[in-house]
């Protein structure tokens, strides 16, 4: 390498450490906000500290605005308040779409209030984001069939399970839907073999070669 | 040192018994450094070259090498779970002191704690599996040795299975010595002869179909999960899971196979309409069953997905319900050029507030031959029909006085447009002279994604050439392809489409995140001849407050951004930076970030 490069590489990587330094530092501040957030709760259950923690949430969201756990914080902090906290939890979706949490918290007042196309959308657009995601097609199937899409919420079922066909979890999450969707022997079905795999998962077998 | 056991009497012997002998007797003749390698194993030939290097590195590290499985004697397998495995087969002999005792399939080393565990880049071949006949008796072999599969979830099945089989050819330069040669079956015992042969039970199966999806084994997943369904014909989701697959691994003629079959049994399913919709792509069969599928699901991701692929090419895009405005918050306007290239590539240039720098990225797309559709995403408003006045006819144009991250930007234009394979170019950069050319030359090939190095405009002053390539490391024409950084990609529409969407809240590093969805359904092909130049800040302060900027916007994302618990120190920080930048010599690759063009 020459000098020169070598000049200018270290400048730029200086330069750049310097800006990382920075951001770092206001991570680190805003990442003290969930501990400052339960020691107000627990200092005193009162209005004064709830609005105490509504601003330590929004000041570390202000500080670190790519933390979607920190949108998610906020978002949490604004519901527990009775605010909406709608624009939280979609910002923090919109930094991480792989994380459900999110999506789960956006889904409940639509839920709540019995907006099925809305929900349902919502969860879609979700899953279209990050298709690859067993738990955002499972969500759709979910809403789908408590709208009553028993076909739509198949579909999507099937979809889920094609992407997780080795956890317990996903069937038995398939099983209590076609509960609901009115398919005993499909539940049947999916109970059998959650509970074959829950089984040889207790066998703690290990991944070799 | 070697293991004769040709004089054994018992068809088979303990392996954790042999290595720990081996080991001892290592150790006792003084070995500082340990090298195992099997009989039927070989190490490429240019290792011995980079060994000083690795073992200058300290009595600290574990070295990892890529296991090649082959199944030709020139060439291995690499779709799913194939192109994954890595074993440690460099160590210092103290990390080996701890016994050995995993009666099959265990490392080296026992415990490696305190040790850091580092990728040494190097092939090693396994010989064993190179004929069909050698990988039914590794499978048999294994299936007696281990009935329950307690050292195997994922069973032993999968070892003589060639469906879907993705085979390479050693490159050039890291091939092995000796050659491999028929040995007459001295290399196993008769399977027969240890006990019953038992085929995998189903939890074993739908545990490999969960990992073999990791890189791209979508195909021989979907072939399990139809034996699964062929064994069990009642359980009704396990095909549809199949189709579901086999479209995964854009194998559309079965899919659509897939797809028929299910409907033959329930033609209510909608995911089977879906997918053999998709699979027939536009033509009057698909149209039946977008009409039966609406019937059946009404308004959903399902039927409007399956119509738009097949109107894309004659979609009035500019309508004001057209699938793009759902990334942008607030309204926006698209103007359609009146001579916009019709092209197999679509290219998305993105811009904020209308900088200066747009309008020569359009001209070099432009320039380029064949043509290709450009769609301009300016955010933030500004001048952008003054700026882009010339190229108009020749464009679509959507602005938007909002501001937008880049992954919105990327996915209006994903949307917006189309071509079969989709491009991208920031606002900053151009393409110079066979960008699509080359690009398009390597999909043609197959190649569902194509990355590209990053070069100085022409004419750059010496701070921008030496900005460039320190910046660039990983993305220079010259770059060792097992350093290679793939951004910049180009991209199949079919796979975009099962990756996703790019997130759309990223300030940096949206490419990163998408491109790891990508890297899980298909590898990216490098076209080193296909180069994006990148303007450089020309004056010393100017590339000073750019660099403390991009900083600045990098500390959001990993390897800056400490895990909970456990927040990155400064020196990870100052050493991940340098050797971005080559201040810091990076003899073996390790995780790194992307930021975009």
């Amino acid at each position: 390498m020459t000098r020169g490069r070598l000049a200018v590489s270290f400048t730029i990587t200086l330069a750049k450490f310097l800006g990382v330094l920075r951001g770092v530092a206001r991570q680190r501040k805003a990442d003290r906000a969930p501990l400052q957030a339960q020691q107000a709760l627990a200092s005193n259950a009162s209005p004064a500290s709830d609005a105490r923690v509504m601003s330590i949430g929004q000041k570390a969201a202000a500080l670190d605005p790519q933390d979607s756990a920190k949108l998610l914080f906020l978002g949490k902090t604004l519901v527990r308040l009775g605010r909406d906290g709608t624009a939280a939890f979609r910002a923090a979706l919109a930094l991480d779409p792989t994380r459900p949490e999110p999506l789960s918290h956006l889904l409940a007042p639509l839920i709540a209030q019995g907006d099925w196309p809305t929900a349902l959308a919502t969860a879609e657009t979700a899953a279209e984001t990050t298709p690859q995601l067993a738990e955002l097609w499972m969500l759709a199937a979910e809403i789908a069939a408590t709208s009553g899409r028993k076909a739509l919420a198949t579909a999507y079922l099937q979809r889920s399970l094609s992407l997780a066909p080795h956890l317990p979890a996903a069937h038995a999450k398939a099983e209590r839907l076609y509960q609901v969707l009115g398919s005993p022997a499909a539940a049947a079905r999916r109970r059998a073999t959650a509970d074959r795999l829950q089984a040889d998962l207790a066998g703690n077998k290990v991944n070799g070669d | 040192m070697a293991w004769d056991d040709r004089a054994a009497t018992a068809e088979l012997t303990f392996v954790p018994e042999r290595r720990n002998r081996l080991l001892a007797q290592a150790r006792q003749m003084g070995a500082l450094w340990i090298l195992a390698v099997d009989p039927d194993e070989r190490i490429e030939a240019n290792f011995t070259k980079r060994l000083p290097e690795i073992l200058a590195m300290g009595e600290g590290n574990l070295w990892t090498f890529t296991l090649r499985e082959m199944f030709t004697a020139d060439s291995y397998r690499t779709d799913g779970i194939w192109g994954a495995k890595k074993r440690i087969r460099l160590f210092p002999a103290k990390a080996a002191e701890r016994k050995l005792d995993a009666a099959l399939h265990g490392s080296w080393v026992a415990d490696p704690t305190g040790y850091t565990i580092r990728d040494a880049e190097t092939n090693y071949y396994h010989l064993r599996m190179a004929t069909p006949e050698r990988r039914r008796l590794r499978r048999e072999l294994y299936a007696t040795a281990d009935p329950t599969r307690q050292f195997q979830a994922l069973g032993y099945d999968y070892l003589d299975d060639d469906r879907g089989m993705v085979l390479e050819k050693i490159p050039q330069g890291r091939d092995f010595k000796p050659p491999y040669f028929e040995d007459h079956g001295l290399w196993s015992p008769d399977p027969g002869k240890l006990g019953a042969i038992i085929p995998d039970p189903a939890e074993a199966r739908l545990t490999y179909v969960s990992k073999a999806p990791a890189r791209g084994g979508h195909a021989q997943a979907s072939h399990v999960l139809q034996d699964l369904a062929d064994a069990d014909p009642a359980d009704a989701d396990l095909l549809p899971m199949a189709a579901m697959l086999a479209r995964t691994a854009r194998d559309m003629p079965r899919t659509q196979a897939l797809a028929s079959a299910i409907l033959d049994q329930t033609p209510d399913n909608a995911l089977a309409l879906y997918l053999r919709g998709l699979a027939t792509g536009g033509d009057q069969s698909s149209l039946a069953d977008l009409a039966r599928l609406h019937d059946l699901v009404g308004d959903c991701h399902l039927t409007r997905d399956l119509a738009s692929r097949i109107s894309r090419d004659t979609d009035d895009i500019s309508q004001p319900t057209a699938l793009w405005r759902r990334w942008v918050p607030g309204p926006a306007t698209c103007h359609e050029g009146a001579q916009i290239s019709a092209a197999p590539m679509s290219v998305v240039v993105i811009g904020y507030r209308a900088q200066a720098g747009l309008a020569a990225a359009v001209a070099s797309l432009r320039a380029q031959d064949p043509p290709c559709e450009i769609v301009v995403v300016n955010s933030g408003g500004g001048p952008i029909e003054t700026l882009l006045a010339d190229h108009q006819d020749h464009i679509r144009l959507i602005s938007t006085d909002q501001r937008l991250f880049v992954g919105a930007g990327r996915n209006i234009g994903i949307d917006a447009s189309r071509g079969k394979i989709v491009g991208f170019l920031a606002r900053d950069c151009q393409a110079l002279p066979g960008w699509v050319a080359g690009r398009m030359q390597r999909h043609d090939l197959g190649a569902q994604c194509v990355s590209n190095p990053v070069v100085p405009e022409p004419g750059a002053s010496p701070r921008a050439l030496a900005a460039t390539a320190a910046q660039r490391l990983s993305r220079n024409p010259s770059t060792p392809p097992a350093q290679v950084l793939h951004s910049g990609r180009s991209i199949v529409r079919d796979t975009l489409s099962l990756a996703g969407y790019y997130p759309t809240g990223m300030r940096v590093s949206e490419d990163t995140a998408m491109n790891r969805q990508l890297d899980r359904l298909a590898a990216c092909v490098r076209a080193p001849d296909v180069h994006t130049t990148h303007k450089e800040p020309t004056s010393f302060l100017g590339l000073i407050r750019d660099y403390f900027g991009r900083g600045f916007r990098m500390a959001p994302e990993q390897p800056f951004r400490g895990k909970p618990g456990n927040p990155s120190s400064k020196a990870q920080s100052w050493l991940a930076l340098s050797w971005r930048n080559s201040l810091t010599r990076r003899p073996f690759a390790g995780e790194e970030i992307s930021t975009s063009e």
